[in-house]
């Protein structure tokens, strides 16, 4: 799982969760992998992520770097910035681990990169 | 020579789906091409097979008892065989050193090989085999043998070809049925529709690309199929639409085993995340979809018909929560349930108070639905009056006049029957919380799955 999926995650699927996001992270194994940089691609979908989540996810995992925490108005044109912004957002790969709901610490296991979210029959009911 | 070739025109047909009529058969259709184009109607993603089009023929009329006759005479008016034949054998070389990916899955001919080509040049030894297929009551009337047998005996008296069945060089691919007979020469071994980049099938791969064609699917789109299996439909989808993000969730370990091996074999595996969720609680931000695409359970294979009944308006709550307004939504679904997702679409109902138990859920919604907008109840007392409904519903719906379709063993109709004087219900619904989901039908067409009845139905939030 990357961070940019991990921006669009909720745990308010679980009875009683009014928000559930961001999820998070307890890493065992982070995987790094080189993805072609496309900067268009990277500034439209800043535009889609909540920019707060991901830096406290990305620095909850040791992944943050010199990211700024605040979003530059001109982002698009700084291009240094686009391929941090990259980085974090494509490259890194949560292998293994838990997502952890923020309100109740329900865990949800990631296995070889793919998160489970199944919810037992209890947890359903919205 | 290859050149030559190029500015000629070849007949050619594609045999599979065709987007452009609207999949209204899974049938054979002529198109005249040139032969450079046919460089590029080898990468149709729609199509079943390609074929050198050698007889292309409507409604020829044979009778049970001049049949094999009526055939060997056709084969002896046609006077293209070795034109077609040549046209064939340069389309061998030209698109098989080109293009790598079709020769690369289990193609283990050896057309490079200079004793090979040397064989394809020489007409002289050109030999055959007959592949007939026959379905209606045209192709019934003989046995496949019978047929081959006449086409074979034909074919080399006209051509001097001669028929080898175990390793031919050509294959001469022959439909019969009551609509056409079709003569071919396949451009390639292997169909168009088999893939490199999918190991594991799911949805057949021409359904799939159709279904992903249909969304207009733009750069950084979120795209989400979470009833993903095997997410043929995201490597469909991936492949030809590479700068969007591709969400897969799947309820079934092993189904996502399948999908990230499969997802392996794209060029860029980067662009497709799976999930292991479930299609009722999805486990995404609300509107942070731009597209679904989805071909859920129809209830026949992975979940009995009473069971799609309360899944389906679960999984249409969910998808619309996650999608963002504007967003676009694909399913391919039965024509059974057509009625019931045009229902769960055009409005209200209250998912979250359904009692599982029951399989009269849609049914009761339905008569609220009438009841408030359409017919007073005593209006839905005979037959006629539900196809009426039927019409309403889906013009009111959806705004379009929609064919109506295959109305046979409708199983929500019956339903609806027993429940309709059901004093109850209607005012339980009323009880229920109201949750508003308008999805406007953009298209909906009618596809044949084998033998099942299938739709494809896009909407817009």
């Amino acid at each position: 799982m990357k961070l940019l999926t991990h921006n669009m995650l909720t745990s308010n699927i679980i009875k009683g969760v009014t928000k559930g996001f961001p999820l998070q992270i307890a890493a065992t194994d982070i995987k790094v992998t080189e993805v072609d940089f496309n900067p268009d691609f990277i500034s439209r979908m800043i535009s889609k992520v909540e920019w707060p989540a991901l830096c406290e996810a990305a620095e909850s995992i040791g992944h943050l770097g010199d990211l700024p925490k605040e979003l530059d108005p001109d982002y698009e044109k700084n291009e240094e910035f686009l391929k941090k912004a990259h980085h974090v957002l494509l490259e890194v790969e949560i292998k293994e681990g838990e997502l952890i709901c923020p309100e109740t610490g329900r865990k949800f296991p990631v296995t070889n990169g793919i998160p489970n979210m199944l919810l037992n029959e209890d947890e359903v009911g919205k | 020579m290859h050149e030559n070739v190029n500015s000629r025109e070849l007949a050619v047909f594609l045999h599979g789906w065709q987007r452009n009529r609207a999949f209204s058969s899974r049938g054979t259709e002529g198109k005249r091409c040139n032969a450079g184009k046919c460089e590029k109607l080898i990468d149709t993603r729609s199509a079943e097979r390609l074929f050198i089009q050698v007889c292309f023929q409507n409604n020829i009329g044979f009778t049970r008892r001049k049949g094999l006759h009526q055939v060997s005479e056709l084969i002896k008016q046609i006077n293209s065989w070795s034109d077609n034949l040549n046209s064939w054998k340069i389309f061998q070389f030209s698109h098989k050193t080109g293009d790598s990916e079709k020769t690369a899955i289990g193609n283990n001919d050896d057309d490079h090989t200079p004793a090979k080509r040397q064989k394809l040049d020489s007409e002289s030894q050109v030999t055959f085999r007959v592949s007939c297929k026959c379905s209606g009551n045209t192709g019934r009337m003989f046995s496949l043998q019978q047929w081959s047998k006449t086409l074979g005996i034909a074919v080399a008296k006209k051509t001097g070809w001669k028929a080898n069945l175990k390793d031919p060089m050509l294959e001469i691919y022959v439909q019969i049925n009551d609509v056409h007979f079709v003569i071919g020469f396949p451009v390639t071994k292997i169909p168009l529709s088999k893939r490199t980049y999918i190991k594991h099938i799911g949805l057949r791969s021409t359904v799939s690309w159709i279904l992903c064609s249909l969304c207009d699917i733009s750069p950084c789109d979120v795209v989400l199929d979470p009833m993903c299996g095997a997410a043929t439909i995201l490597m469909e989808a991936q492949h030809s639409w590479p700068h969007a993000r591709y969400y897969g969730f799947d309820i079934s370990d092993s189904q996502l085993v399948k999908a990230s091996e499969n997802k392996q074999l794209l060029p860029d595996s980067n662009s497709i995340e799976l999930l292991q969720a479930d299609v009722r609680q999805l486990p995404m931000k609300s509107g942070s979809v731009d597209v679904i695409i989805c071909d859920p359970p129809f209830g026949y294979k992975h979940c009995s018909p009473k069971t799609v009944e309360t899944l389906y308006p679960l999984m249409i709550s969910e998808m619309n929560r996650v999608l963002k307004p504007g967003g676009r939504v694909v399913l391919l679904t039965v024509t059974d349930l057509k009625d019931l997702v045009l229902h769960l679409v055009s409005g209200q109902h209250a998912h979250q108070e359904i009692d599982v138990e029951s399989n009269q859920v849609v049914i009761r919604q339905e008569k609220k639905y009438v009841g408030q907008e359409i017919h007073t109840p005593a209006d839905l007392g005979t037959v006629n009056s539900e196809v009426e409904l039927d019409k309403r519903l889906e013009v009111a719906s959806t705004g379009h006049a929609v064919d109506l379709g295959n109305k046979n063993g409708n199983a929500e109709h019956k339903n609806f029957e027993n429940s309709k004087n059901d004093p109850r219900s209607s005012s339980k619904c009323v009880e229920e919380e109201v949750v508003h989901i308008s999805w406007v039908l953009q298209q909906c067409s009618y596809l044949k799955l084998g033998e099942t009845h299938a739709q494809i139905m896009v909407f817009t939030k």
